[in-house]
């Protein structure tokens, strides 16, 4: 009930809407009454489609989101790349994926966030949530383009909520586990589902974290 | 005085004349670094956080299947959620390396033309000035609408610049709704560290949103329209906020003037949102504003009027020579004056509780 509460009204923009945990996150605001819009690479229907990791987009995202929600409450950095897949060792690993992964993960979170947090802290409240992985602490062979760009992407969180201490806005990393989604299924086609978290349990965690105040620290593995 | 002819940001490095209205020995040369020593606890700093939109548009006339381009001039809309209506002034051959005043005329519109600019995306003719037949109001006409803006828009153009500005050069640090044509350009110097410090100082920031229009049609008598009507937003939490600063001793401070035409607008108009025709020259009585950072502007520009308010035109003039024998830079991305009205604001309207 106090999940709810808090999220009533709140106006959110999900990358990587729709599918996996940002599809998860988009149906458990909607139900609580949250006003969401969603980034997505694929057409379809209420979604912003676009790519994050491509400067020549990025203005255009936000503004199409600011024009549809007003102004963000909570921004959730969730789209992700593997890089390569299969998944391929780091001396296997070309330095354009690298890249893109790079681009994806870390480098379009950094310019979403720049255009999102200024407007947060004019209004001195807001949180912005980064999609992380264990892979961004454990060093698992054959991670190493989307593990280097999840743990660069945790201590960019760490420094934004230094420099902005005093801002009223908050950031957070979170690691939702390993769970039964497309990109974790691309990554490891014979996972044993069974094993593996439903994205609604993790949103529903992650969710909760949120509407509870809990932002220390930076990074954590939600349970 | 010379324009800027990069895109390129000095930050803290960049000029900026102080000019104190009461004082003609006053008149002090430092660098945007030194904003921490002039703005002090209490004061008010009240930013524009509108973003800047591609706005000139390539197209065809239907009715005479013969190119056009329009530029967008000022938002007209009733809110930022619909983009739809906008001023726009129309421009014939030629692109942005020729001055706006060497451009071609544009083939003659009527009321109800329609412009394809792309098979998702038209313009149509709402209105015509009756006196100056380029200056347009326009409505677009599209199934996703500010996606198209940013595809088939592009930023206005300099024709002294060396080269063509990106999306991204045109934003500010605050850049929200994009409802401005060209950029409010009196915070590009600014950077979140310098202004971190100054909220470390108790120095508060507060948003307003105004259309900031457009600074060159190629002509003269176009130009002397200008400002044309702007729309604007000053928040209640930023009313609230001029309102106790002024109580408790703060000053108003304004960057850009798009920033004084919004907050002097929400005074004289009362209102809190929607569009204003408010002109402010050296009669205009300042009643909110006590300080205005803004760039350098040439004699005879609507911005220049602005300043008048604020120091009269012997001042403007003689800081205007030194800026000359100092080399300060003009334009968007040149160097800032700091005007300091210098009469306590005594006597502040309070809001009519029925508006707020």
């Amino acid at each position: 009930m106090k999940t709810d509460n808090f999220w009533k009204n709140k106006k959110v923009l999900i990358t990587g809407g729709t599918s996996g945990l940002g599809l998860s996150l988009h149906r458990q605001l909607t139900d609580m009454g949250a006003l969401t819009a969603l980034v997505a690479r694929k057409e379809a229907s209420g979604v912003i489609r676009g790519d994050v990791s491509d400067k020549r987009q990025i203005h255009r995202i936000y503004a199409e989101a600011i024009t549809e929600l007003g102004h963000i409450d909570v921004l959730f950095n969730n789209a992700s790349s593997l890089g390569p897949t299969p998944l391929r060792l780091l001396m296997d690993t070309d330095c354009e994926d690298f890249e893109l992964a790079l681009q994806t993960n870390l480098i379009g979170p950094f310019r979403l966030t720049k255009l999102v947090a200024a407007d947060m802290i004019l209004r001195r409240s807001g949180v912005v949530v980064n999609i992380s992985s264990d892979a961004a602490v454990n060093a698992y062979p054959k991670w190493g383009a989307y593990a280097a760009s999840k743990a660069a992407l945790d201590h960019m969180t760490r420094i934004f909520q230094a420099e902005l201490a005093e801002t009223g806005v908050q950031f957070l990393a979170l690691d939702p586990g390993d769970m039964n989604t497309p990109l974790h299924l691309s990554a490891i086609p014979d996972a044993e589902v069974s094993a593996l978290n439903s994205p609604e349990d993790s949103a529903r965690l992650i969710l909760e974290q949120i509407a509870a105040g809990k932002f220390q620290p930076v990074r954590r593995r939600i349970r | 005085m010379k324009p800027a002819t990069q895109a390129k940001r000095y930050f803290e490095n960049t000029k900026m004349m102080i000019v104190s209205a009461n004082d003609p020995n006053k008149i002090s040369h430092k660098t945007v670094a030194a904003l921490p020593d002039i703005l002090t606890a209490g004061d008010l700093l009240v930013v524009n956080s509108s973003g800047t939109l591609p706005s000139s548009f390539r197209g065809i006339i239907r009715r005479l299947g013969l190119p056009i381009e329009i530029r967008l001039a000022a938002f007209r809309g009733e809110n930022t959620n619909d983009l739809r209506r906008w001023s726009a002034v129309s421009f014939g051959h030629g692109d942005w390396r020729w001055t706006t005043e060497t451009r071609g005329l544009p083939p003659p519109l009527i009321v109800g033309d329609e412009i394809e600019v792309s098979p998702t995306l038209r313009i149509s003719v709402t209105n015509i000035n009756p006196g100056v037949s380029r200056l347009l109001q326009v409505e677009f006409h599209s199934q996703q609408l500010t996606k198209d803006l940013y595809t088939f828009g592009q930023p206005i153009q300099y024709s002294y610049h060396e080269k063509a500005l990106e999306i991204w050069d045109q934003q500010t640090l605050f850049a929200g709704p994009p409802i401005s044509v060209e950029p409010p350009s009196a915070s590009f110097p600014l950077t979140w560290d310098l202004l971190l410090k100054l909220q470390q100082r108790g120095v508060r920031i507060v948003p307003i949103l105004h259309s900031a229009g457009i600074s060159s049609t190629g002509s003269a008598e176009l130009d002397r329209l200008l400002p044309l009507e702007e729309y604007f937003e000053v928040p209640l939490s930023t009313m609230d906020a001029i309102q106790s600063a002024r109580q408790n001793g703060g000053r108003i401070v304004a960057l850009g003037t798009s920033v004084t035409r919004a907050v002097e607008s929400a005074f004289a108009q009362e209102k809190m949102s929607g569009l204003t025709d408010l002109k402010l020259g050296p009669t205009s009585k300042i009643r909110a504003v006590d300080i205005l950072i803004t760039g350098m502007h040439e004699e005879g520009s609507s911005h220049s009027e602005l300043m008048k308010a604020f120091c009269g035109c012997e001042m403007l003039s003689l800081s205007e020579t030194q800026a000359d024998e100092r080399q300060y830079l003009s334009h968007e991305f040149g160097d800032l004056t700091l005007l300091d009205c210098g009469e306590p604001k005594d006597i502040f309207p309070k809001f009519p509780s029925s508006v707020i």
